[in-house]
């Protein structure tokens, strides 16, 4: 134990280690046709940063950038046929080798004058899933990429899928709100929230149900969007901050809760894993900002039922009228 | 009492006039959207794309009226929340496809079914490169209402179009390291030293100062206090997140990951990302950041990082506090037994 005690010092003199060689800079690449397993050009454009002696260069395609890391072929990809249809800057190479995801360049060693320089491969084959791939791509005093590397760098491109019209492209966000839910979006009924008659002496309250889920990786919030209740041009001030009910102060807000004071609401049901944002997800608080979030997933989400508290308190100056408002519960995937 | 009988009065006139009048039959239209949520569009300056919003109506009884109009957005905060700008007079941002999009404004879907709307993209040819997007949104048409809440549904479906060529890409690192998410995934903390339990999570901030929404790729390093390479992360931006033009974003990555795939009750295929443990010992770590971005043929921007966080578990601290008392106690009685000895001797010589 007493040695894992100096041990753990150890990390205080650790390095991690710089590797000596210079970078290959600039560096680029262009897929002429960026659709799966496509049979197009790619053409690689880099400078490099050592004048010394370059005998040739390789090309590794991999899933993952870093030299450090073993590299795994991408699916699909294909680059044991490609031709060097072009070169510029320095030149003088031809196809060496070449592997499934490897293809070495050789030529006379000689340094290197021209530091900007382009290779163009044809006839290799893009991978066949769309994903992100990284060539690492490094230069040899040697002839055939043996030995350790002058100048070294990464790029990445990736292929994706042509436009597709069809009936149904997933991801899909399903989203309906309504003053019941019982069960999915199919149940759904009613548009208005009845609060009844509004008294200084007791507190309002009614509830509106939402049915959401997504499949979307990146998950989804609900924004509100409305104004407070109003009649005419006399209104019932909301709770910008979450508050307890209060009769006889003039009060409008929501969460998204089961509370008890007043009895109003249910807790969020359903197997997803969003949930309602902070200030409406405090039982018997209330609150509410045209423009808040009132619910957040930051995953896909399985179906979820969540259901809306508003409580209306008045004063007895309250003057009279009809109130009222429009709320808007917008649903959007997360980018 | 006159003035009592009179504020009596006005009360229960005022109480009279506060009741709301008495709530309608239900309204029989339907407000259950079913909708794709992003879109990807790349086109040449000049080029234009004629595709389809896919609408389903999840009332399989009652029909659905929507509304569709293009709103912009940016970014509401570090995360991927959509601010959408929905005011009716709202300037258009720079990187808005309004001028470029062409699509109908409403559209009935019988009950149950569902429609694929068609929608025009053109880019003009003289557009420069880099990203451009914007929101349609999808509202169900409700009958306003004289109750005291009308409630109305809204979907939205982000549409991104990338305009290839020579653009300005710049992001820059603002934050790298350990960091401990919300149960909802939405936000979290950063943090170096964690004592209850291992860290799963990686995360870096960067600001995207160019004129492209940009998808750094790449991956993550993790190795122990002896420099042994302990975990590789192989997807930096598992999500495929996007760094919005201006936005400072965060993106989080498992340091392992597990991903289910899973039927929903809804009948979609449901991908979770799980964060598991990655069973690191007590000590220091070390993680080492390397993603790219940039366009096809563009320069690839290359962002790198390094961070350091320290795994110290309650049990290995009460361990060490135990073997340091027990070194600290064996060294004092050696020292004690070993002044004795000598103090003994010295008498014993005194007394010779």
């Amino acid at each position: 134990m007493l040695s894992f005690v100096v041990l753990l010092a150890l990390p205080l003199l650790a390095h991690i280690p710089k590797a000596t060689a210079g970078q290959l800079m600039q560096r680029s690449l262009l897929i002429a046709s960026s659709v799966p397993s496509a049979v197009t050009n790619h053409e690689f454009t880099f400078t490099y940063e050592s004048t010394t002696t370059v005998g040739s260069l390789m090309f590794e395609y991999c899933t993952t950038p870093l030299f450090q890391e073993a590299c795994t072929a991408p699916t699909g990809l294909d680059v044991s046929g490609v031709t060097l249809q072009g070169q510029g800057g320095e030149t003088g190479f031809s196809v060496f080798s070449a592997t499934a995801n490897q293809v070495i360049l050789t030529r006379t060693p000689a340094a290197i004058t021209q530091q900007t320089s382009q290779y163009v491969f044809s006839n290799a084959v893009n991978p066949s899933t769309t994903n992100t791939f990284f060539v690492r791509i490094s230069s040899y005093a040697s002839t055939d990429a043996s030995g350790a590397y002058t100048d070294a760098g990464t790029v990445s491109n990736s292929t994706t899928q042509t436009i597709m019209i069809s009936t149904e492209v997933p991801p899909i966000l399903n989203f309906c709100v309504g003053l019941k839910i019982p069960g999915d979006c199919s149940t759904a009924e009613g548009d208005f929230v009845q609060l009844g008659d509004l008294n200084a002496n007791f507190t309002s309250s009614g509830t509106s149900q939402m049915w959401v889920g997504t499949n979307a990786l990146n998950g989804y919030s609900i924004d509100i969007l409305g104004t407070t209740m109003t009649s005419g041009n006399n209104i019932i001030p909301p709770l910008t901050t979450p508050t307890q009910s209060a009769a006889g102060n003039q009060q409008f807000g929501i969460n998204l809760r089961a509370n008890t004071t007043p009895e109003v609401g249910t807790d969020v049901q359903g197997p997803g894993t969003a949930q309602p944002t902070a200030n409406y997800n405090i039982t018997n608080k209330f609150s509410f900002k045209s423009g808040d979030a009132i619910v957040a997933a930051g995953h896909s989400s399985d179906w979820q039922r969540f259901t809306a508290s508003y409580i209306v308190n008045v004063n007895a100056a309250q003057p009279p009228g009809v109130y009222s408002t429009t709320l808007t519960y917008i649903c959007s995937a997360a980018f | 009492m006159t003035n009592i009988l009179k504020k009596s009065v006005g009360a229960i006139v005022a109480a009279l006039l506060l009741t709301v009048i008495p709530m309608l039959p239900v309204h029989a239209a339907s407000n259950g959207l079913g909708i794709t949520p992003r879109k990807n569009y790349t086109l040449q300056p000049g080029a234009h794309v004629t595709d389809t919003l896919y609408i389903n109506n999840l009332n399989k009884t009652q029909a659905l009226t929507v509304s569709l109009r293009l709103v912009d957005f940016s970014a509401k905060n570090q995360t991927g929340e959509p601010n959408l700008d929905l005011r009716a007079n709202a300037s258009q941002t720079a990187w808005s496809i309004k001028p470029f999009v062409n699509m109908p404004g409403s559209v009935t879907v019988p009950g149950g079914q569902a429609v694929n709307v068609p929608i025009t993209i053109s880019v003009p040819a003289n557009q420069g490169a880099g990203s451009y997007y914007s929101a349609v949104e999808y509202t169900a048409q409700n009958t306003p209402g004289q109750q005291n809440v009308t409630l109305a549904a809204s979907s939205v479906s982000l549409l991104f179009v990338t305009v290839p060529g020579h653009a300005n890409e710049h992001m820059q690192l603002q934050r790298f390291g350990a960091f401990v998410p919300s149960s909802d995934g939405t936000s979290g903390s950063f943090s170096s030293l964690f004592f209850t339990s291992t860290p799963s999570t990686l995360a870096y901030v960067v600001q995207n100062q160019g004129s492209v929404a940009e998808q750094p790729t790449g991956s993550i390093l993790v190795k122990n206090m002896f420099g042994k390479q302990v975990k590789v992360i192989e997807q930096a931006n598992p999500k495929t997140q996007l760094a919005l033009i201006g936005q400072t974003r965060r993106f989080e990555a498992c340091m392992q990951q597990r991903n289910t795939v899973a039927k929903s009750a809804s009948g979609q295929d449901q991908t979770n990302v799980v964060c598991e443990s990655p069973h690191l010992m007590p000590g220091r770590y070390t993680a080492q950041l390397a993603v790219f971005y940039g366009l096809n043929g563009n320069t690839n921007q290359e962002i790198v990082g390094t961070t350091s966080f320290w795994y110290l578990p309650v049990w290995f601290l009460v361990v060490m506090v135990i073997v340091l008392a027990a070194l600290t106690l064996g060294i004092y009685l050696l020292q004690r037994k070993l002044r004795n000895r000598t103090s003994a001797a010295a008498s014993k010589k005194r007394k010779k």
